[in-house]
């Protein structure tokens, strides 16, 4: 066997690069309409809620969703899921504005201190179109690489992972921050926080 | 638009109206005679939340047709449901971002670290069991305690988005 199949020289450093897609039979990939019907359908009938919002979802088969119960099958026993191999998905990296202008820098949420550290930094609210530029950037990059960290699947709106965003800071610090992303079908991901660090 | 197609609601309807079922709802055709049919309504808002109501279908619209696997399973599945057991939606009162504070002491939340008094934001469009995604974080350090879903009866809002 070939061990190094698996592993490809990108921006001059070897990364795993075993992509597959989650797939359970009867959703549509592309998020819509249609993809809530069916899971809708399927939940209706017993299906399992975490099995029908992975699928279309893609990942690194080194990192996949954990196990929530030993047996055969994907995720669970009698699980109806399977993986199909994918070769060079094209992967897509979204933070809402918000995540920053109406939480990290919102009043409403200054006793978290996430703001006082955002601050700290040198940023303001004013940053957070810059912010989120640099985070999908890094996002986009690092979860193409596959170097992303696998979180739980519960309470069940999606598979989570975190990237560590690297910034250098207006203050000139460079600082490494935890942040949680959820996975979508076709590649996306989208911010949950900006700051996990948990 | 036939059995088991899934369709979308046109319009407000007063009778469904206040059984929690609104404009622009999806359901599932089940059943047909003449012109009313009845549907299996989901909650938008409540992903798992599901009520069996009667309509004219002039009020309902094609939205799409159902996998024929989906469909063989239907078959079987309906033939023993009570569905007189599920008649209403609940309303929906949480927005993504709103502010809000865990209310109860309970083990589901504590196992994660969560504790009552502890605040949160709403990280989901659409609860599922009920349940809402939220991430509590530490006060005054930055840090997250977790993300988990919580029961609707065990936060309250304590500042709309
Ligand atoms: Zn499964």
């Amino acid at each position: 066997m070939r061990i190094f199949d698996n592993f490809v020289y990108k921006d001059g450093e070897i990364v795993d690069n075993n992509w597959v897609k989650w797939f359970h039979w009867g959703i549509p990939d592309e998020k819509g309409q249609e993809r809530t019907d069916a899971r809708n359908n399927l939940e209706l009938l017993g299906h399992c809620k975490p099995c029908t919002v992975l699928s279309g979802c893609y990942f690194v088969k080194s990192r996949l969703p954990k196990k929530q119960a030993e047996g055969d099958g994907l995720l669970h026993p009698h699980c109806d899921c399977t993986l199909k191999g994918l070769s060079n998905p094209t992967v897509k990296a979204y933070c809402a504005i918000e995540k920053f202008s109406g939480y990290i820098f919102s009043e409403k949420y200054a006793d978290n201190g996430k703001k006082a550290l955002f601050e700290g930094f040198g940023y303001t609210i004013e940053d957070s179109e810059g912010l989120k530029a640099e985070y999908e950037r890094q996002a986009k990059q690092k979860h193409s690489n596959g170097d992303y960290i696998v979180r739980g699947l519960d309470p069940q709106y999606g598979q989570d992972i975190n990237i560590v965003i690297e910034l250098t800071t207006p203050t000139g610090r460079n600082v490494q921050l935890i942040s949680g992303w959820k996975v979508h079908p076709l590649g996306l991901i989208t911010c949950n926080t900006p700051l996990a660090n948990d | 638009m036939k059995l088991y197609d899934n369709i979308k609601l046109t319009a407000e309807i007063a009778e469904l109206a206040q059984n929690g079922i609104h404009k622009g709802y999806s359901g599932l055709i089940v059943k047909c005679e003449g012109d009313i049919y009845t549907v299996c309504f989901y909650n938008p808002y409540n992903f798992g939340e599901k009520a069996y109501a009667k309509v004219n279908k002039k009020f309902l619209v094609f939205s799409s047709r159902s996998d024929k696997r989906i469909i063989q399973e239907l078959e079987g599945y309906l033939q023993n449901v009570k569905m007189e057991k599920y008649t209403k939606l609940s309303e929906c009162d949480v927005q993504e971002y709103d502010a809000v504070e865990l209310i109860v002491e309970k083990p589901k939340y504590a196992i994660a670290g969560v504790h009552k008094g502890d605040r949160g934001c709403v990280n989901s469009t659409y609860a599922i069991d009920n349940h809402w995604e939220i991430i509590f974080s530490e006060r005054g350090t930055g840090k997250d305690i977790a993300q988990i879903g919580v029961a609707r009866e065990d936060f309250i809002i304590i500042d709309k988005f």
